[in-house]
């Protein structure tokens, strides 16, 4: 046999595809040959080797074998069923562990079990409850029925008729005031087309207390017109109302007067053709917008209306036929971000256009392993850093609404890429850049990139992962980085301070929002401003930025563990599809 | 991850906590499979090895005293358990028909009764891994990240699968020979 024929079957032997003949000539040939043996079993080892150290890091299937490990080990030693456990407990140590339970991961027995107990504990006074509430509402409706009452409540009168077009209805409300003033004409803003022939439901008594159309959670609406679509629940704290509540609990009234006087700074720099000036006008615009977004302040706000109104132009009006808003990788992710958050905040349908251009381009740049890369390359290597920007970006698409049926699917990638690809294997956070599809990253994991790993896993619904557990860890030995630093790390400071929000350490939290808001308090200048942050190049348009999203993060984004008060159980809600936990 | 650390995870499985055991085997499972391959007769010993080791090490968890020595424990469990598993399928496969098989578990058995090196040795074939020209590296990456067969690799880049398996053969040569300057460097 000569030596290619050899190495042939050896290979298929590996493989395991290898036919019966072939295990016979290759077991002929090492048994006649010494030499072939021994590059057979140097072969063998080597494939093993390889095959291990190239194995992908799947750490759900570590999930998966722990929590196998930990059944057969209960079920060999613990027999007991739910029967048995729940004949064994007392009513009191039932609810503990029904309150631990929900409080583990949903893949846990606990978890489970606490489900299960849940229904066996509370499940027949609740539908006792139920049913008693059934029989109390259905008498109230039918008692008055059946005793009429001739006069109607006084005051309360529903009315159905059809408006006279020529004349006005003495109870209508006062028109809207007029359009805030402008230098610009305002082509986003959709015009509303003429009520001709409307059947209307008028409630005569009781008025209502504003002819000013506000919405439900305090932002008020570019059209003048009540927003139909309420805001995702995420987003709720941005509101006055809750700001103010929020505020009172985790901030305090001076950083709400720093991200003010910085408002007003960048008020102020916006050029008159709609952007902030710095390395790329198209990334400085998004994250001054973000800023905006981020304190309620959308296109009909009083003191920030026209800001916000022409750096969206800016943004649209830049954006090419194939919906880049720029060619900078960076700079369009972050121009989407702050596009899906008007849009969210604003519905105004322009917007919705530009947005879901943009989004299709993100989708379209995504690897086939789930990462991005400068470009948009479809190259081997992956960058992190690039990655966190268009994960923002899908994040506030997805809560836009924007119905790419690629959208989910994108974002699913990208969890999955974060746990696995950017993940160092030695477990101490996340990886600048890497290779898809090659030999995992081993080490060499940076804080920075921890904060960008852990803040968008928890973005993307991952945040009882264990790769953001273990990046909340890592991140909670960190002090925030501005003391003695020539040029303050704010690129990093603006992941990790969300990230830490979001995590379930309160102390690690206070700790942090302590040191930040003592660092940043300090270093601004009293016209607003921040300056020298990391790639900051000058306009300090960046460096504001960030630290002003720093200071929003009270109530930008509802907390993911916020919990209700009186229970330690999260309470799960769904927004858009994307489950977030929320108050 | 440093063993301070690894220890004080270990401690919370030590009262209860299921979830850190999960974190546990995610920390520690990439490092043994290593370890284990430096040695095991086949690649599914790997696995079946590394269950059984996970299982030994979670019912003996209170055993362990906290001493920054946990997975050098952990590892003395898994290899003893691959001993075992070595001899025992070097006695089932010592036949005619699986010659082939008795060939590896033999070969896995010397390596493992002569080991005490895998860490470096793995260290190592990493290190040389990274020196591959590209076109190599893009082989080992079909071969054994994307686990594609050998004839697949053929047809991927138009060749015959003797030179598939020509072209791994001589990377895993040369990974071995550059493998062995270093350990003699």
């Amino acid at each position: 046999m000569n030596e290619n024929d050899f190495i042939l079957l050896m290979e298929e032997y590996f493989d395991g595809s290898l036919p019966p003949e072939g295990r016979a000539a290759l077991r002929r040939e090492l048994q006649a040959s010494p030499e072939r043996r021994a590059l057979f079993e140097q072969q063998s080892r080597q494939h093993i080797r390889l095959h291990a150290e190239t194995s992908p890091l799947d750490f759900s299937e570590s999930q998966r074998i722990a929590i196998s490990v930990m059944d057969n080990v209960a079920a060999e030693h613990h027999p007991a069923t739910f029967a048995d456990i729940l004949k064994e407990q007392t009513l009191r140590e039932r609810l503990a562990a029904i309150r631990e339970g929900l409080r583990a991961p949903h893949y846990s027995g606990k978890y489970r079990y606490a489900r299960f107990a849940l229904f066996r504990v509370f499940g027949p006074p609740l539908m006792t409850a139920a049913l008693c509430i059934l029989i109390i509402t259905a008498l109230i409706i039918a008692v008055p029925r059946m005793f009429p009452v001739d006069e109607d409540p006084e005051g309360i009168r529903i009315d159905l008729r059809v408006p006279d077009p020529t004349k006005v209805p003495d109870d209508t409300p006062p028109p809207p005031p007029s359009p805030r003033e402008s230098p610009d004409p305002i082509p986003i803003n959709p015009t509303l087309p003429p009520q001709d022939d409307v059947t209307t439901v008028t409630v005569s008594d009781p008025v209502p207390p504003s002819h000013i159309p506000v919405h439900p959670t305090g932002i008020r609406h570019a059209t003048g017109k009540p927003i139909t679509k309420p805001l995702p629940a995420l987003l709720t704290g941005r509101s006055p109302e809750s700001r103010s509540i929020i505020l009172k609990k985790t901030g305090n009234t001076k950083t709400e007067q720093s991200v003010l006087k910085a408002l007003q700074w960048l008020k102020q720099h916006q050029q008159a053709a709609g952007y902030w000036e710095g390395q790329d006008p198209v990334a400085m615009t998004g994250l001054a917008l973000l800023t905006f977004l981020g304190h309620g302040e959308t296109t009909d706000s009083a003191e920030f209306g026209a800001t916000v109104q022409k750096g969206l132009q800016y943004l649209t009006a830049h954006q090419d036929s194939e919906g880049y808003f720029s060619r900078n990788v960076y700079a369009h992710a972050i121009a989407t971000y702050a596009v899906a958050e008007a849009f969210t905040m604003t519905r105004i349908f322009p917007l919705r256009e530009a947005l879901d251009k943009a989004t299709g381009i993100v989708i379209r740049g995504q690897q086939p392993g789930g990462g991005f890369d400068y470009n948009y390359s479809q190259r081997s290597r992956f960058d992190t850093s690039v990655t966190g920007w268009q994960v923002q970006a899908l994040k506030a698409a997805r809560i836009a609404g924007v119905s790419n049926p690629a959208l989910d699917a994108a974002l699913e990638k990208c969890a999955r890429f974060l746990k696995t690809a950017a993940f160092a294997g030695d477990g101490s956070g996340f990886v600048y850049s890497g290779q898809n599809h090659a030999i995992p990253v081993a080490s060499g994991a940076t804080w920075t990139m921890t904060g960008v790993g852990t803040l968008c896993l928890q973005l993307l619904g991952a945040a009882e992962s264990l790769q953001a557990k273990r990046g909340n860890a890592v991140l909670e030995n960190l002090s925030f980085p501005w003391e003695n630093e020539k040029q303050p790390k704010v690129y990093g400071a603006y992941y990790v301070t969300q990230a830490r929000f979001h995590s379930s350490n309160r102390n690690a939290w206070d700790r942090w929002n302590r040191q930040m808001q003592k660092a940043l308090l300090s270093a601004q200048h009293t016209d607003g401003h921040w300056e020298k942050g990391d790639y900051d190049q000058g306009s300090h348009v960046y460096t504001t930025t960030l630290c002003t999203l720093m200071l929003e993060v009270y109530y930008r984004y509802l907390p993911t563990y916020s919990q209700p008060s009186g229970t330690n159980d999260p309470v799960m809600t769904v927004v858009s599809g994307v489950p977030v936990d929320v108050r | 991850m440093n063993p301070q650390e690894l220890d004080q995870i270990v401690q919370k499985v030590q009262q209860g906590d299921r979830d850190a055991f999960a974190e546990l085997v995610f920390l520690i499972r990439h490092d043994l499979r290593l370890f284990l391959s430096s040695f095991a007769g086949s690649i599914d010993m790997i696995d079946d090895v590394l269950q059984n080791a996970l299982v030994t090490c979670y019912e003996n968890i209170a055993k362990y005293e906290l001493r920054g020595t946990f997975l050098a424990w952990v590892k003395g469990i898994a290899r003893n358990l691959m001993l075992k598993e070595l001899h025992a399928r070097s006695r089932v496969v010592n036949s005619e028909e699986a010659f082939l098989e008795h060939v590896v578990m033999k070969a896995a058995l010397d390596a493992a009764q002569g080991a005490g090196r895998e860490e470096e040795t793995m260290e190592r074939l990493r290190e040389c891994l990274e020196k591959l020209p590209d076109p190599a590296k893009e082989m080992i990456r079909d071969r054994y990240y994307n686990r594609l067969p050998v004839q697949e690799i053929a047809r991927r880049h138009g060749k015959t699968a003797t030179w598939a398996a020509v072209t791994l053969f001589r990377i895993r040569e040369t990974l071995r020979e550059y493998m062995e300057q270093e350990r003699t460097a």
